[in-house]
């Protein structure tokens, strides 16, 4: 029962990822040449050519850097949560032709998220050390701040593609506010730029947290604020429980409505 | 070193407690225990990793 569910999980992810470049002559390599070509962006655009400076910092790339590891993240959560929400009518023809175990599908996305970030990364890791930078201790909690922000993810998005089944409307409206919580958190500006109101509402976005652990374990080469993120873990698992919670007592309707 | 000593005794540990919980619960109640033994997990991982940092005088 548990092979087969891992299995199915495991096909899914695969065929996502084999089916987002089918038909192109590079193929899979396509993976590599996105987030290589975005690097790459950041760092020359935003240090070379436009020259800006990240405060604090000498560092031409330093600021490239400091949206690079800002971005790749948050495109992971963003997509988490987007996908997520329309999964049950994205696979809608899977879910009502084979009896497909639901919570597994978000596993899916998360995963193939995860695999699409851990390219990226490994990409930055490579930048990284060709510019000769040093790694320290910190990156062994990168994994861990990952893992958080794909569990807070899933949490929400489990809640509003439950919900979106009878809603149709959170599913624009999901996308509107993953704008606009973009903007909210410092990912191509610096937290301290904010008025005095805005960083003290700063507090309330968990994702500020989780941007500024990757900020502070690639740009500052320290490790990331422990306190903010064992609060956020303990409130990413009970959103996590009650979005399990609410979908369970709608799992029915669910896929009677599909 | 014994940064990475600590992450893999930690999760061994979890890794083993998760294999027991999941045979001896069912259904929904094994979920949420997972889910608690997962929150555990990172809780400990973020609770814990300073204090090895100061062992290990990194902090």
């Amino acid at each position: 029962m548990v092979s087969s569910r891992i299995s199915f999980i495991l096909e899914m992810t695969r065929r996502d990822f084999v089916e987002r470049f089918a038909g192109s002559i590079l193929g899979s390599l396509w993976a590599f040449i996105f987030p290589l070509v975005n690097l790459l962006v950041y760092l020359i655009v935003f240090g070379k050519i436009i020259g800006a400076r990240l405060p604090g910092t000498s560092d031409m790339y330093a600021y490239g850097i400091y949206i690079a590891v800002g971005i790749i993240p948050w495109g992971s959560f963003s997509n988490t949560v987007t996908r997520s929400t329309n999964i049950f009518s994205d696979k809608k023809n899977i879910i009502t032709k084979l009896n497909t175990p639901l919570p597994s599908l978000f596993v899916h996305v998360s995963l193939s998220e995860a695999l699409t970030f851990i390219i990226s990364i490994t990409l930055m890791f490579i930048i990284l050390a060709l510019k000769g930078a040093s790694f320290h201790c910190g990156y062994f909690l990168l994994p861990f701040v990952f893992y958080l922000q794909q569990i807070l993810a899933i949490g929400i998005g489990l809640l509003t593609a439950s919900l979106s089944v009878f809603i149709t409307d959170i599913r624009q409206l999901v996308s509107v506010v993953m704008q606009l919580w973009f903007w909210f958190t410092p990912i191509i500006y610096v937290v301290d730029i904010l008025p005095d109101f805005a960083q003290k509402l700063m507090v309330l976005n968990p994702m500020f947290y989780i941007v500024d652990g990757y900020h502070n374990i690639f740009v500052y080469g320290a490790y990331p604020v422990f306190k903010p993120l064992i609060i956020l873990t303990v409130i990413s698992h009970l959103l996590l429980a009650f979005s399990y919670m609410t979908f369970r007592y709608l799992e029915k309707d669910i896929r009677d409505f599909l | 070193m014994i940064e990475l000593f600590f992450i893999t005794g930690w999760t061994v540990i979890v890794v083993l407690a998760g294999n027991f919980l999941r045979k001896r619960f069912l259904g929904a109640k094994r979920i949420y225990m997972l889910l608690a033994l997962n929150c555990l997990y990172l809780v400990g991982i973020f609770g814990c990793y300073p204090l090895v940092l100061q062992i290990s005088g990194k902090l």
